[in-house]
């Protein structure tokens, strides 16, 4: 079987990139400016944001979708307010996505945090002295030196928000041609016998899922290589 | 000029480090001598903006940057004080020009200004055929005059040199030293040094500050140092009485003199005035 001559099947990978692909984008952005002003803040007030940060890691899925429903439905908190602009997130591709930052962001927080806190402060204190602003310390100094660890724990992200299932069956539902991404899909073959679909798309999710692994490997391995060949001269 | 009153305690009742810096120097060169630890480098960040302590003022030439009474506190990039960095903080993903450039201009396009200042800073540092060597591939001694040519390239009011020479092995360190002295004479920019090595304090010191245990001594003219004593011993001896003559006021220890003068604590000698 080929997966180029089922389009059903393509467009399931498609869809799948497509929302992962949006969901790391948003919640590598979101990660990236909230770990950058946070990483000043000690005590009590950072510990809890964090914790909050890192709750959607631990929640059950369906405890997200929950509350993703409660907040963005027909009579959610958001959902009227948007529903005014005419933007329906449930059931939709754009739910999905919503849902998959979620689920992903905390990843995405915690490892540009990380990345950002093992560059060296004197540097950052270098460049401070010599003039400059907060932001370009930060766009000269800290991004070009941690990007790779963000772009390793991002990849980590992305292969997460590809196999997102709990939360975005809830919130956008498992609509063949609409919302049904390559997790729903698997789900989907299952529970209707078709076993030979089922192992074809768990293998191709698998393989996906493996290669951006190594790939951000790669990236991140190469990153240490680096920052050894700098620090001992 | 500069005038530093500051005061900062870390940490809780007896293990509590007391930070009490109060002296104001007219010296060009003025060398921070004391033991790691006695509060050097501290009292070195706060003049640059890096650390603020809890109560006091500091003044450079004139100009307050930092007083805890009205609220004034000047950030780092506005003091332009120009750091030499124990270990150098050389940026490791710029080249040695761009790590020059840095503190010269913010745009992304360089003017004609800025080229024509790290061309300057690359001929007296005689540094030009490392333009475009990253700072991971160039030797200590290099990296120092790199970081030094970076530091003064922005022409700051006053270059704080932290340890400059520590991470250097000791066949460089004079070589270097001797250097890094005929380099500064070349810039007008006052300069505090901070050291443990005597041999700083007798080659670059117009004045010292003794450091013991988060607190400073007045400044002392290392001139009369110098001539009392040449060696480094002999040196080390003489910073060893001042230390003892600021403190007590009741006839030169003995027991002092003979060696580990630093064990007489400075907080039973009286208050600092």
């Amino acid at each position: 079987m080929d997966i180029f001559s089922d389009p059903s099947l393509l467009f399931c990978v498609l869809l799948t990139f497509k929302v992962a692909g949006a969901a790391t984008c948003i919640a590598g952005l979101l990660g990236l400016c909230l770990a950058w002003r946070l990483s000043s803040l000690r005590g009590w007030t950072g510990k809890w944001i964090d914790a909050l940060c890192a709750l959607p890691l631990v929640l059950p899925p369906t405890v997200i979708g929950y509350c993703l429903i409660v907040l963005l439905g027909r009579r959610g908190l958001l959902g009227q307010w948007l529903a005014e602009y005419g933007i329906n997130l449930i059931f939709s591709w754009q739910g999905a996505v919503v849902a998959a930052t979620v689920v992903i962001f905390p990843l995405s927080y915690r490892s540009t945090r990380a990345a950002l806190e093992s560059v060296d402060h004197t540097l950052e204190d270098a460049a401070r002295t010599l003039g400059a602003s907060e932001w370009r310390v930060f766009t000269r100094i800290s991004f070009p030196l941690a990007w790779r660890g963000i772009f390793a724990g991002l990849s980590l992200a992305f292969a997460r928000g590809m196999g997102e299932f709990g939360a975005t069956l809830m919130i956008a539902g498992n609509l063949p041609g609409k919302t049904q991404t390559l997790a729903l899909a698997i789900y989907d073959a299952f529970q209707s016998g078709n076993d030979n679909r089922a192992l074809l798309l768990v293998l191709l999710t698998s393989g996906l899922c493996a290669s951006l692994l190594v790939l951000a490997e790669l990236v991140g391995g190469a990153r240490f290589i680096a920052a050894r060949g700098t620090q001992r001269n | 000029m500069i005038a530093i009153h500051i005061e900062h305690c870390f940490g809780e009742r007896e293990e509590a480090f007391h930070l009490k810096v109060h002296f104001a120097a007219k010296a060009r060169r003025i060398c921070f001598f004391g033991h790691s630890g006695s509060g050097k480098t501290l009292t070195m960040q706060a003049v640059a903006g890096l650390f603020t302590p809890q109560r006091g003022s500091i003044t450079v030439n004139g100009r307050t940057v930092f007083d805890s009474k009205n609220k004034h506190y000047l950030p780092a990039r506005m003091r332009r004080c120009g750091c030499l960095f124990q270990d150098y903080a050389l940026f490791p993903h710029l080249t040695v020009r761009e790590n020059i450039a840095f503190g010269l201009g913010k745009g992304v396009f360089p003017g004609r200004e800025m080229l024509r200042r790290v061309g300057e800073m690359l001929d007296i540092f005689e540094i030009r055929h490392l333009a475009e060597q990253r700072p991971g591939l160039i030797s200590g001694g290099q990296k120092q005059r790199v970081a030094l040519a970076r530091a003064l390239a922005p022409r700051p009011e006053l270059l704080l040199l932290d340890e400059p020479f520590s991470a250097l092995d000791p066949l460089m360190r004079e070589r270097v030293r001797a250097q890094c002295r005929d380099l500064l004479a070349r810039f007008e920019t006052p300069a505090i040094i901070i050291t443990h090595d005597p041999a700083d304090v007798a080659l670059f010191g117009e004045s010292v500050v003794l450091f013991e245990q988060g607190q400073a001594s007045k400044p002392i003219a290392a001139e009369a140092l110098r001539q009392s004593g040449q060696s480094k011993n002999e040196l080390l001896r003489c910073l060893a009485q001042s230390l003892c003559a600021q403190y007590s006021p009741s006839p030169a220890p003995e027991k002092t003199l003979s060696g580990n003068f630093f064990e007489k604590k400075l907080d039973e000698a009286g208050p600092l005035a």
